[in-house]
């Protein structure tokens, strides 16, 4: 399976290790694999380099929101249609491409979540949790996991989902844009591997993302 | 004239200020207009500190029981509106840091797939 239509997309930041795998993995499926790499300070760039992706590497750390969005603004310019997102530190499984590349074809966005077994950090399974009740309460959105990163969309909503947030709200904005704009969407199951326990979204990142969904709810 | 504490405090508040304004002013930072600004706050802010009377007019006709009350609404009104101002220009500078470095990424790795 290989197609010019669709680009998936890697923010990674200091992700040497895993993103060479990732990248390889992914280009199984598609020929367009952009690593944007994030001012990361090891050998992030080189790495994604060798293993085939086409690298854009910002001069400075962004943020996860900030590196999507020149991600997705590439990816454009050299003519994808479909956007697939995916982490650098290799905990999605490529195999899954298939699956959100199908479902784009009967919606607008197609988020992975992944199963909340006792293999999710504590915390993160807390997190999830929490952020899935505001979810459901602010935004009447029932999914499973709103802070999945691997997910998908057809760029006719590009703009519809667009978001503001450099950090890890872009997760739940882009939710919060699918409810404002009643766009049609479907949660899937994915397999997820944890490799690094203290990477990812804090306690303090999970504590502001809340305070920006309360934000985004009252002045939108 | 004895001095109290809170008025020392004012006072060595007013000198500081008046210290980092006329740095700044040396090392080319400010301008002149801003350094004058800056300067007669600090004047102002100590002539206060050492003359509190001055401001009986207007803490009686507000009814303030103290000067000092009349000084501590004015300088939170100070700081919101000097944090609402910073808040402004960093997410106005973080949008413009982000255009430039985003602009400049693409255009590269645009650059280097056409030279492949």
């Amino acid at each position: 399976m290989s197609s010019l239509r669709f680009a998936v997309i890697i923010p990674a930041y200091n992700e040497e290790s895993h993103v060479g795998d990732i990248v390889k993995k992914a280009l199984e499926y598609t020929r367009t694999v952009i690593v944007v790499d994030d001012g990361s300070s090891d050998k992030t760039s080189r790495t994604a380099d060798n293993s085939g992706a086409i690298v854009v590497r910002h001069s400075v750390n962004l943020g996860k929101g900030a590196a999507l969005k020149t991600g997705c603004e590439l990816a454009f310019s050299l003519g994808a249609e479909k956007i697939i997102f995916m982490d650098a530190d290799g905990q999605h499984n490529a195999k899954n491409i298939s699956k959100f590349i199908e479902l784009l074809e009967k919606y607008d966005v197609v988020i992975g979540y992944r199963s909340l077994n006792f293999k999710m950090p504590l915390v993160f399974r807390l997190g999830n949790w929490m952020m899935a009740t505001a979810t459901r309460f602010l935004y009447n959105i029932d999914l499973k996991d709103t802070q999945c990163g691997f997910r998908a969309f057809n760029k006719r909503v590009y703009k519809k989902i667009s978001w503001e947030s450099l950090d890890y709200s872009v997760e739940s904005e882009i939710i919060a844009n699918i409810g404002k704009h009643n766009l049609k969407y479907t949660a899937v199951p994915i397999e997820t591997i944890y490799k690094d326990n203290y990477k990812g979204t804090t306690i303090f990142d999970g504590m502001m993302i809340l305070a920006n969904m309360v934000k985004w709810k009252l002045i939108r | 004239m004895v001095l109290s504490g809170v008025q020392i405090i004012g006072i060595l508040f007013g000198l500081f200020l008046l210290y980092l304004a006329f740095i700044h002013q040396k090392r080319k930072e400010f301008t002149m207009k801003e350094w004058i600004a800056w300067s007669g706050l600090a004047i102002i802010f100590i002539i206060f500190a050492v003359f509190p009377q001055i401001l009986d007019p207007i803490t009686v006709r507000l009814k303030f029981f103290r000067t000092l009350d009349l000084m501590v609404i004015l300088g939170f009104m100070f700081m919101i509106v000097a944090i609402f101002f910073t808040y402004t220009l960093s997410r106005r500078n973080q949008k413009n840091i982000e255009t430039i470095i985003r602009s400049e990424a693409i255009r590269e790795t645009l650059k280097s797939i056409k030279k492949r």
